[in-house]
């Protein structure tokens, strides 16, 4: 029972750490862009959400439906007005602009909204749950793992059946064949990040109602991300959900081992992916 | 002749001051030869972090800071000498490096004669060392007075020029234990520490909160200690419901509080009484815990509910509280009264030393401290250390307000008889 409790909460918290992952798989993916500024701009999300449910009075529903266009229309001047700039066969310049856009965001924020800690009331829906079989569930967890399902399937889906999928795998594939061909690879990239940030709209809103959100959180939460991409497989969407699940497991059991011992089983793990798979559990590279 | 000619010259810079200025000089000059002596400028060095991570501290200081500057306006009055007080205010954007570095400036380039370091250890340490070592009186607050002795030695020897008046762990202990002995439970406390500096100490087997609470007779449940920004506390909460516990406490951050506290809901376990330190300090923290904010209940620094005058101002703590909600737009903080008793200490000192120009003259009338301040009254070498003073601290509840979401209470006083409880405790109401 108390395991079957762990691996439920498990799965739980890996439904978090999937949200998070698809956006970076995605960009490094297709672009081999590593967002330093992942995080960041999660927590930006979650303050701008913050900000109009106080000021407007939007519910958490309404709220994403206006977030996520915002964080694709983020996600889509970041890549066109500054990542174009850097991207290339070589990482290393995407990474330091996205690092110190990293530190710029986290400034900006404190400038903004102060160092004080926000979060949303989502009207009682954060503390609800399930009883089934004598283990409590939490409504928001499940809502928030089905939500990076359906999320995972559907990128999935549009990546391999859709033209813009295509265009978008060719560019990743090969930037030059692709260009040939007529697919223009700065616009798909725009497209991807525009994807890519959307998706954290909804991250935000969800962070904002389970957590506190304040400007300096943003890196905490990009560091799960980052291995759960990695034990899934770099580039891989199903595999950052993977990845994530594998995570989540691995740190509630620890938890249930010792309390103390719960974030550091879940380092291990993706230690012991990195040794034995480095290219993760779901490439097929 | 000499302080008109200022007074005129002070008048192109703001009309406010001016005048102010022009009622003093005028108030010089009917008393010829008694108070026109001018004694010169005295620098007092002011670091707070008023930016990043420690900044809601630094709020109150730097709020606390502009009102001194405008009551300091005519300057201060010593043995029938007038001073001008510079105060040089800096930042230390929440780092100890800094701390110690715009210190090491104050006393060195600036030649301040007084050093006062805000709060939080984090900024008042290192600068306190930069204080003993130069020779220059420092008095700071906002910072359990054994993390300002302990980590720098004082408890080998006391220090020369370093001063600190706040509470202690062994307070703030006891406060707990009174709080929980003031409901009725079964005794049972699930303990809840981060892996960190503050949660070593409180966790501490020795002299922390375990052994603290066991002696009053309560039984303890102690998970091992938790990596701060955990996401998931399922495992702390069902060794909680297996042992029973009626009541939650320890040290968290409010981030990670609010994660427990929305599982704890989750997984339907509902203790009376939820005590936590640090998280539940400033109002934001507790709103953004939303309803579940409720209830929760902490140690109490100070309060608008504090009976005590200011030395300086005359004015009780409500009228302080009601000046920052006026000015600020937002409720008042704990760290408020210690801002404002700080300068109470600094402005009392410069005006009883034989000599404000000289910095050992000051550290003697800094020594000699016996003031009631905003938070209590101020006399070093009566508590446990020399260069301490300890001021009273109360076990609060957050509970429901009419002019904000919550407002703080004092329900126990145990520690301190100085004020009497506002209510009493109530079991936290779960939906």
């Amino acid at each position: 029972m108390k395991w079957l409790d762990a691996l439920i909460q498990g799965v739980l918290l890996g439904g978090m750490y999937a949200q998070y992952a698809l956006g970076m798989a995605l960009m490094f993916g297709v672009m081999r862009i590593v967002n330093i500024a992942h995080g960041d701009l999660v927590v930006l999300l979650a303050l701008i959400g913050i900000t109009l449910s106080v000021a407007v009075g939007l519910g958490p529903l309404p709220l994403v439906l206006v977030l996520v266009p915002l964080a694709a229309l983020i996600g889509w001047g970041l890549q066109k007005f500054v990542l174009n700039k850097v991207v290339g066969a070589d990482s290393l310049p995407s990474l330091i602009a996205t690092f110190g856009l990293s530190i710029a965001l986290q400034n900006l924020m404190l400038e903004i909204w102060s160092a004080d800690t926000r979060s949303m009331s989502g009207g009682g829906i954060e503390a609800a749950s399930v009883n089934v079989g004598g283990i409590y569930i939490g409504l928001l967890p499940v809502l928030i793992l089905i939500a990076a399902t359906l999320l995972t399937g559907g990128l999935d889906l549009t990546m391999r059946r859709t033209r813009f999928g295509r265009a978008l795998r060719a560019a990743a594939a090969d930037t030059e064949a692709a260009a040939m061909t007529g697919v223009n690879p700065r616009v798909v990239y725009a497209y991807a990040t525009a994807i890519a940030v959307g998706i954290l709209g909804l991250s935000g809103v969800f962070f904002a109602l389970r957590a506190t959100v304040s400007p300096a959180d943003g890196p905490a939460q990009l560091i799960y991300a980052f291995e759960a991409v990695i034990i899934g497989g770099m580039g891989s969407i199903w595999g950052g959900f993977v990845g994530s699940m594998v995570l989540g497991i691995a740190q509630a059991i620890g938890f249930r081992i010792d309390p103390g011992f719960g974030t550091l089983a879940g380092h291990l793990v993706f230690l012991t992916v990195l040794a034995t798979r480095p290219q993760g559990l779901m490439s097929k590279g | 002749m000499k302080t008109l000619l200022e007074g005129i010259n002070r008048m192109r810079l703001s009309r406010r001051t001016a005048l102010k200025t022009m009622g003093a000089a005028a108030a010089t000059l009917a008393m010829p030869g008694l108070v026109r002596a001018s004694g010169g400028t005295i620098k007092v060095g002011f670091i707070s972090p008023l930016t990043g991570p420690l900044s809601p501290f630094g709020e109150s200081d730097g709020y606390t800071v502009d009102i001194i500057k405008g009551l300091l306006a005519n300057g201060i009055q010593n043995n029938g000498k007038t001073y001008e007080v510079e105060i040089l205010v800096r930042d230390a954007q929440s780092d100890p490096n800094k701390s110690a570095e715009l210190a090491g400036e104050l006393i060195l380039n600036d030649n301040v004669q007084l050093l006062i370091p805000a709060s939080t250890t984090d900024v008042i340490n290192s600068a306190a060392d930069q204080a003993e070592l130069n020779g220059v009186p420092s008095i700071s607050s906002a910072a359990p007075w054994q993390a300002f002795v302990m980590p720098r030695g004082g408890d080998k020897k006391p220090f020369d020029w370093t001063y600190h008046f706040f509470w202690g762990l062994e307070d703030a202990l006891a406060t707990f234990v009174g709080l929980w002995q003031s409901v009725e439970t079964n005794k049972n406390v699930g303990m809840l520490f981060p892996r960190n500096a503050d949660g070593e100490t409180w966790g501490n087997r020795d002299y922390g909160l375990p052994p603290a609470v066991e002696k009053a007779g309560f039984k303890t449940i102690v998970p091992s200690m938790f990596q701060p920004r955990t996401n998931d506390f399922s495992a702390q909460i069902s060794e909680y419901k297996s042992g029973g516990c009626d009541i939650v406490g320890g040290i968290t951050y409010v981030s990670d509080l609010k994660t427990f506290i929305t599982q704890c809901s989750q997984q339907k376990f509902n203790p009376t009484v939820v005590t936590v330190a640090a998280a539940l300090l400033f109002p934001s923290g507790v709103e953004a815990m939303g309803p579940l904010g409720e209830g929760m209940s902490s140690e109490v620094w100070w309060t608008p509910a504090f009976p005590f005058k200011s030395s300086l101002t005359g004015e009780v703590s409500r009228d302080v509280a009601n000046a920052w909600e006026a000015k600020m737009k937002k409720q008042w903080i704990q760290p408020l009264g210690y801002a404002h008793a700080l300068w109470e200490v600094a402005i009392d000192t410069l005006k009883r030393a034989k000599d404000p120009m000289d910095r050992t003259s000051v550290r003697d009338a800094l020594k000699a401290t016996d003031l009631n301040t905003l938070v209590g009254p101020i006399k070093f070498g009566t508590g446990p250390h020399a260069n301490i003073c300890k001021t009273p601290i109360f076990g609060g509840q957050w509970m429901k307000s009419d002019k904000w979401m919550y407002d703080l209470k004092i329900v126990d006083n145990s520690v301190s008889k100085l004020i009497q409880p506002e209510a009493k405790l109530q079991p936290i109401k779960w939906s």
